[in-house]
């Protein structure tokens, strides 16, 4: 390995700086986090009297508790429930349309198929929020200000996966579907037992990354979730603010942005391999 | 491209397709329609009916300098935004190309900011920069610097700046590296045999091959920009201070659920999709090309 | 095990004929080859007695029965791809085992089944691993194995030795041909490699742009072809094509063929010609000499006869029985 790169690989001091600028990079990533952490362990008045320590205190269960029963308008637990209903939601039902409707366009030949195509590739790229008022005028008529129907529903009309799994099946060879007819398999069967299977990495990937999109939303939830209780954490933060000029509760808000980073921080380093394979692939 | 095979029947696919068809319709194409339909009316004081008032409210809306001042601030913020992360990203992605060993364990240890959601990126640097409890801003009262946000317009700026750059610097910095890691060693190499230096080999091999992930970045930020920074803009600053941080999504938001002023929010939509198109047709023209390679 | 019919056979895709009316009569039991260049329609003719095309016009017939609009799975017939189209998250046992299982055959039938198949196929030690954990001829063999479980009427095979070694293309060739004799099913084989036509086949069909050519037994075709095709395709080297016109006595605009081996060196020979140069094979030796109408022409001839320099000038000479006559549009018109 060092013979092959030796000619441009930097060795000793070149090798030292580039250690060094790769950990300034990462201590700037970093620092932001750590000082969170940090400011969710220590008391009210460790904070309030800058500058504030920059190790851990000793307060970490007691505010974290205090976040995960009481918050300050709703319990950060029914926060961190309502975001997990809502990834899980997003990802799993985005991707099951996808899926259905990826094999559909891809595996068969029927009136209007054209037209399907277009109006789901239309909506590519187009972010919620640039519908938004007319869209949350549809969550209100149904009825769904305040419910996980609400949150998810709209947040799965967009074709970004659809689009995926279509590049994907393209690339399937055509005589697997052959052999699968040749065997007996009908469409669906062929659907879950041959193309299903084969999408596992595709699905997996897509998962995380929709898991995270689904998790970090936070303008579509501060819309339709005036109800404390239905919060999630993402947008639950901003409102722990208290207005005017009171003192914000530090620790307990710090506390709960940490809780808000856990779960997709899991998820991105756990599933790392799958992430990362699966973003630059799905971003081509 | 189309399959050679493919399965018989009729009501199978499409009622397969039709859920996607379903909620596209109901979500996306429904609401978009308003969107259109809206801007072309405003509703008279007490909301009980719409008068027609054709392109009026764009005409309002183009003539209103706090809209066009909107217009200056997000592609400003959108410049940096997308200048601060993609910087940041390529210099660390090109030191950890460099090393042979240990580049693994810096991306991971870099990748996982992805997971923060911008939202809570703001709080993060809004708790550093606080007037009151700060720590970095108390370190540059310290130094005889007076941080304050909250009323001075560049520094609001400069902070939604850097808290929106630096959740974006994981994933930039992904692509970076597995596109310089895509480049053959031995190109390189045969550079550094001709006598090029760094920056030279970097000039003049690196960057042009570096090209197409850099001009795809591109895209991807300044779309990351106007869309997803709102979390970061509503968490900092609301827009403030003097509208000096309100991006044209940011508007959209205050005129239509604060200000109430529904036939401008829908303009400004039709507006904001009609930017989006014109990214996505670029995008697209990019896949298009980067399929043909 | 069943007869396959083929009656005024057409297919087009729109607007464009592939097939162009093809009649076959198969009888149960025996190995039938189609051969022919790529393109020619060999593949889509084998596809739509699968049941993978639509017939445009005409009847496919298996053991008597009309299979026109009948499912691949209800036509009683297995197929070995190109490529094996092995289901790759699957093990070779569920590989296998798949077609039954939808077919609700019982467990321990189907692992009867298998197990024999593999036994056959010496795929006993595999049955656990999944295909990209095998050789090319394994996978090859998986395959086979796939379609004999299935206990078909009729094989269909597609190209299925084209991905292999050259090495491991002759052996499976024989693999191929022990099995079908010992199971005693139809087979209906599709390549573009003539040496395999020629060594597999009961009866071969040439195949040339949507038509065939001729039908017959691997050595009655290349004896007597029918075409200038058929007789440029099968054998090799190919056979050699004379403008008539250089024979005293022929009508010129007709071609004469002449195999390579019935071709003989002579100081007087029937055409005087240069050597342009020799390839000795070991068991013969190819001789390539130019005409003196700027055309080559080939010789083969035992390693024990002489071989001639290059550049040497010689003659070269054929008995009339083995000159075959040609018209202006490719048809055999007779004997010299």
């Amino acid at each position: 390995m060092a013979e092959r790169n030796g000619m441009v690989e930097k060795r000793g001091a070149g090798l030292w700086l580039t250690h060094l600028g790769l950990i300034i990079g990462v201590l700037f990533i970093f620092f932001p986090i750590w000082l969170a952490f940090v400011a969710s362990t220590v008391t009210q008045a460790d904070i309030v009297r800058p500058p504030m320590p920059l190790l851990p205190g000793d307060q970490f269960f007691t505010n974290y508790g205090r976040a995960l029963t009481s918050g300050v308008n709703a319990p950060v637990a029914t926060m961190l429930l309502n975001s997990m209903a809502m990834a899980l939601g997003i990802a799993v039902g985005k991707i099951a349309i996808s899926l259905l409707s990826a094999f559909a366009i891809v595996y068969f030949r029927f009136p209007l198929r054209k037209l399907f195509f277009w109006l789901i590739f239309l909506t590519l790229m187009l972010p919620v929020e640039v519908r938004i008022v007319p869209t949350y005028e549809v969550i209100a008529n149904f009825g769904m200000l305040n419910s996980y129907q609400g949150l998810i529903l709209p947040l799965i009309a967009s074709a970004t996966a659809t689009f995926l799994f279509r590049q994907f099946f393209m690339t399937v060879p055509d005589e697997l579907a052959e052999a699968a007819r040749v065997d007996g398999a009908k469409p669906m069967r062929f659907f879950f037992d041959i193309l299903l299977p084969m999408s596992r990495t595709n699905i997996a990937a897509l998962f995380v990354i929709l898991f995270i999109y689904g998790w970090n939303q936070y303008l579509w939830p501060l819309l339709i979730t005036t109800d404390p209780d239905m919060n999630t954490i993402v947008m639950g933060i901003k409102q722990m603010f208290p207005s005017g000029d009171d003192t914000a509760d530090w620790p307990v808000i710090m506390a709960t942005s940490i809780l808000a980073m856990v779960p997709p921080v899991l998820v991105v380093v756990g599933m790392q391999r799958l992430f990362v394979r699966g973003l630059v692939e799905s971003e081509k | 491209m189309e399959k050679r095979v493919t399965f018989k029947g009729i009501w199978l696919p499409i009622l397969l397709v039709l859920p996607q068809i379903v909620i596209t319709a109901v979500f996306f194409f429904y609401p978009a329609g308003q969107a259109v339909w809206q801007s072309l009316f405003i509703p008279d004081p007490f909301g009980l009916s719409m008068q027609w008032v054709g392109l009026g409210n764009f005409e309002y809306l183009f003539s209103d300098p706090y809209y066009r001042a909107s217009f200056v601030t997000t592609a400003v913020f959108s410049i940096l935004v997308t200048v601060v992360s993609m910087g940041v990203a390529l210099y660390l992605a090109l030191l950890a190309d460099r090393l042979i060993k240990g580049a693994g364990a810096y991306r991971t240890l870099l990748i996982w900011p992805y997971a923060v959601a911008p939202a809570v990126a703001g709080v993060l640097w809004l708790f550093m920069f606080n007037t009151r409890v700060g720590v970095v801003s108390w370190y540059l009262g310290v130094l005889g610097y007076d941080w304050n946000h909250v009323l001075n317009e560049g520094e609001a700026m400069g902070l939604v700046v850097v808290s929106s750059a630096w959740g974006r610097i994981s994933y930039n910095f992904l692509f970076f590296l597995a596109g310089l890691q895509a480049i053959p060693k031995s190109v390189i190499e045969a550079a550094a045999i001709d006598g090029a230096h760094f920056w030279t080999r970097f000039r003049t091999i690196v960057f042009p091959l570096l090209s197409p992930t850099t001009f795809f970045l591109l895209v991807v930020n300044i779309i990351y920009a106007f869309f997803e920074t709102f979390g970061v803009i509503h968490t900092i600053t609301s827009g403030g201070p003097q509208q000096a941080t309100t991006i044209l999504v940011y508007k959209v938001f205050s005129d239509g659920f604060v200000g109430q002023d529904l036939g401008s929010s829908a303009a400004q939509s039709v507006v904001l999709l009609f930017l989006v198109s014109i990214l996505t047709v670029v995008q697209f023209k990019f896949i298009e090309r980067r399929v043909h390679y | 095990m069943a007869t396959v019919t083929l009656q005024n056979v057409r297919k087009s895709f729109g607007k464009t004929d592939v097939i162009h009316g093809i009649d076959l009569d198969i009888a149960d039991g025996e190995f039938i080859v189609i051969v022919g260049p790529s393109g020619c329609g060999k593949s889509t003719l084998l596809r739509m007695v699968a049941g993978l095309e639509t017939v445009t016009s005409g009847e496919v017939k298996i053991g008597g029965r009309l299979v026109n609009d009948v499912e691949p799975m209800d036509r009683d017939i297995a197929m070995v791809f190109q490529n094996y189209a092995l289901y790759p998250h699957m093990s070779v046992f569920d590989n296998m085992a798949y077609g039954l299982k939808i077919a609700k055959t019982p467990r321990s039938e189907i692992e009867e089944r298998v197990a024999s198949a593999a036994e056959l196929l010496q795929l006993e030690p595999y049955l656990h691993r999944k295909p990209r954990e095998l050789s090319g001829g394994q996978r090859q063999r998986v395959a086979m194995g796939r379609a004999i479980v299935r206990k078909p009427a009729v094989f269909l095979f597609d190209e299925p030795l084209s991905n292999l070694d050259a090495k491991l293309r002759v052996q499976m060739r024989l693999e191929i041909k022990a099995l079908q004799r010992k199971l005693g099913v139809t087979a209906l084989y599709v390549t573009h490699d003539q040496v395999e036509a020629m060594t597999l086949a009961d009866r071969m069909v040439v195949m040339n742009s949507g038509v065939a050519d001729q039908i017959g037994k691997p050595l009655e075709v290349y004896a007597d072809p029918q075409t200038a095709f058929v007789g440029g395709f099968i054998g090799s080297p190919p056979t050699n094509f004379l403008n008539a016109g250089l024979i005293p006595g022929l009508a010129t605009g007709n071609t004469i063929g002449i195999r390579p081996e019935h071709l003989t060196l002579r100081a007087d020979g029937r055409l005087q010609t240069t050597v342009a140069y020799t390839e000795a094979l070991g068991a013969e030796t190819l001789i390539h000499c130019r005409l003196p109408d700027g055309n080559q022409i080939t010789a083969r001839q035992d390693a024990t006869q002489r071989i001639p320099a290059e550049g040497e000038s010689i003659g070269i000479t054929w008995n009339d029985g083995d000159a075959m006559l040609f018209d202006a549009g490719g048809r055999r018109t007779g004997q010299v």
